[in-house]
């Protein structure tokens, strides 16, 4: 009768410590962040060619979403993005540059994505606008007709303070996105969509301008090396031309 | 039509309750009575089996060609002769529930047209106490959503043709000007369905203020009332 007892206490106890452990290891909260020394020293570890010098800034996005820009020894400006996971604070992507970039820190919720950038000073943007587009086009199939409207949206920023910076998804984006995923998943129940645009025709692009409203090529915040350390969910922010807006 | 509405998870709970009804009925009647759960694990595993999935009206149905369930159970009992006539009948009620599913899913057509008709805006917005607009392309104007004119023209709002081609045409072929107009620049947000319709969407609002372009799973509807439910905006 007792060793029964035992038993059964034993493996109440052990459920309990695993249940325990899991909770500690995947459902914490988080610590503090770490100092902008230790935040250094990890990306160097991790990813030596980011060459961290300087700690730009720590860019609270949520509580388990942080964006930390950098300047290298070589006075590259470069971008790591840091996420609470299994228990600590991890750079899950680090890149040596630091074009644009959407991050989606919830994959349930597209509208509280971020947009994050660090603009390399050389290349003397001044200003940048943000698009959100879908272009027009139609389907005729059965005989049954389909417009689809250009959706063109437009966010304006200015970089004169500083050329890092984060811009929570606008909310008129972010009302036309969450209709616009529904429908997309309402019309492809047995999919499942890995972007932050089920309807794959929407895309986001940015302009940067300089102080005389020119268009430039941001040579020295482009085409960096990237480093992908965890689990993260981003999309491409183009580059566009006049040309390609209405 | 549309995938989960009201009507499917009615038609749904009937269908279940069918089948349950069936096995209570011929639980009753026996006199050397079976475990009821494992009566009611016979009918679930005599659900299983082959189907090929079907569209019929938007309406998706699993049609079954093998009782996969049935052979299963009928193997499983190939040596117990006596037990299998007594379970044997349940087993075929599963086999039956899924055609028991089909009809009812067929039945949600009918109904789903009379309830949630397709033709009418007012399936679509049925309430505007929220509603707003939001400007989609640069060529629609600062103007904002007069909400009462909105609810007032819902019912009177006549379903056109759309004519996807022709409007496409109509605006890229015009190489000079810069400036492109955009039929449908904005859409309309935060209005309300009809209860229980299912209905998730888009719906575009033409540059005049008159036209409505509600665009669904189902398919695309373009509804034109007589007055303009722009305003200027107010400050």
């Amino acid at each position: 009768m007792t060793k029964k007892k035992i038993q059964v206490i034993l493996l109440s106890g052990v459920i309990l410590v695993a249940l325990f452990l899991i909770y500690w290891f995947y459902f914490s909260k988080p610590t503090d962040f770490p100092s902008d020394q230790q935040l250094a020293k990890e990306i160097n570890q991790i990813f030596p060619k980011a060459d961290v010098d300087t700690i730009q800034d720590t860019i609270i996005l949520d509580s388990e979403h942080v964006f930390v820009p950098f300047v290298s020894s070589n006075e590259e400006y470069g971008s790591s993005y840091w996420t609470w996971e299994k228990h600590k604070w991890k750079p899950v992507y680090i890149n040596t540059v630091g074009d644009p970039l959407v991050w989606r820190i919830d994959s349930k919720d597209p509208s509280s994505s971020f947009i994050v950038w660090n603009i390399h000073p050389r290349d003397n943007v001044n200003y940048m606008r943000f698009y959100m587009i879908r272009d027009r086009g139609y389907h005729i199939s059965y005989g049954i007709h389909t417009y689809i409207p250009q959706i063109q949206m437009e966010k304006q920023l200015s970089l004169k303070e500083q050329g890092y910076g984060v811009l929570k998804l606008p909310i008129e984006w972010g009302n036309f996105l969450t209709r616009a995923n529904r429908l997309a998943k309402a019309q492809n129940p047995n999919v499942t969509f890995n972007s932050l645009l089920p309807d794959a025709s929407v895309y986001i692009g940015w302009m940067p301008y300089n102080s005389d409203d020119e268009l430039v090529f941001p040579e020295n915040s482009v085409n960096g090396h990237g480093f992908i350390n965890g689990d993260i969910e981003t999309d491409f922010v183009r580059l566009l031309n006049e040309i390609d807006l209405e | 039509m549309v995938y989960s509405n009201v009507v499917t998870i009615i038609a749904t709970i009937v269908a279940w309750l069918i089948i349950g009804g069936l096995v209570l009925i011929k639980h009753k009647k026996l006199q050397d009575k079976p475990k009821l759960w494992k009566v009611i694990l016979i009918v679930i595993v005599g659900m299983f089996s082959f189907t090929i999935n079907l569209n019929f009206q938007g309406v998706s149905m699993r049609i079954p060609i093998l009782p996969l369930g049935v052979l299963l159970l009928m193997f499983a009992f190939r040596n117990k002769g006596e037990s299998w006539q007594k379970y044997r009948i349940y087993a075929w009620i599963g086999f039956l529930g899924q055609f028991i599913f089909i009809l009812t899913s067929l039945l949600t057509i009918p109904v789903n047209s009379v309830l949630y008709p397709e033709e009418e805006l007012s399936t679509y917005i049925a309430n505007t106490h929220n509603a707003n607009i939001i400007q989609t392309h640069p060529s629609g104007e600062e103007y904002s959503l007069n909400k009462e004119i909105l609810s007032k023209q819902i019912k009177s709002m006549k379903q056109e043709s759309v004519y996807s081609e022709q409007w496409y045409q109509e605006l890229t072929v015009n190489p000079d000007s810069t400036k492109v107009n955009e039929r449908f620049p904005y859409v309309v947000i935060d209005t309300l369905p009809k209860w229980g319709s299912g209905f998730e969407g888009l719906i575009y609002l033409e540059k005049d203020g008159k036209g409505l372009l509600v665009s669904t799973a189902a398919g695309q509807y373009y509804f034109r009332g007589e007055v303009s439910v722009l305003m200027e905006e107010q400050r």
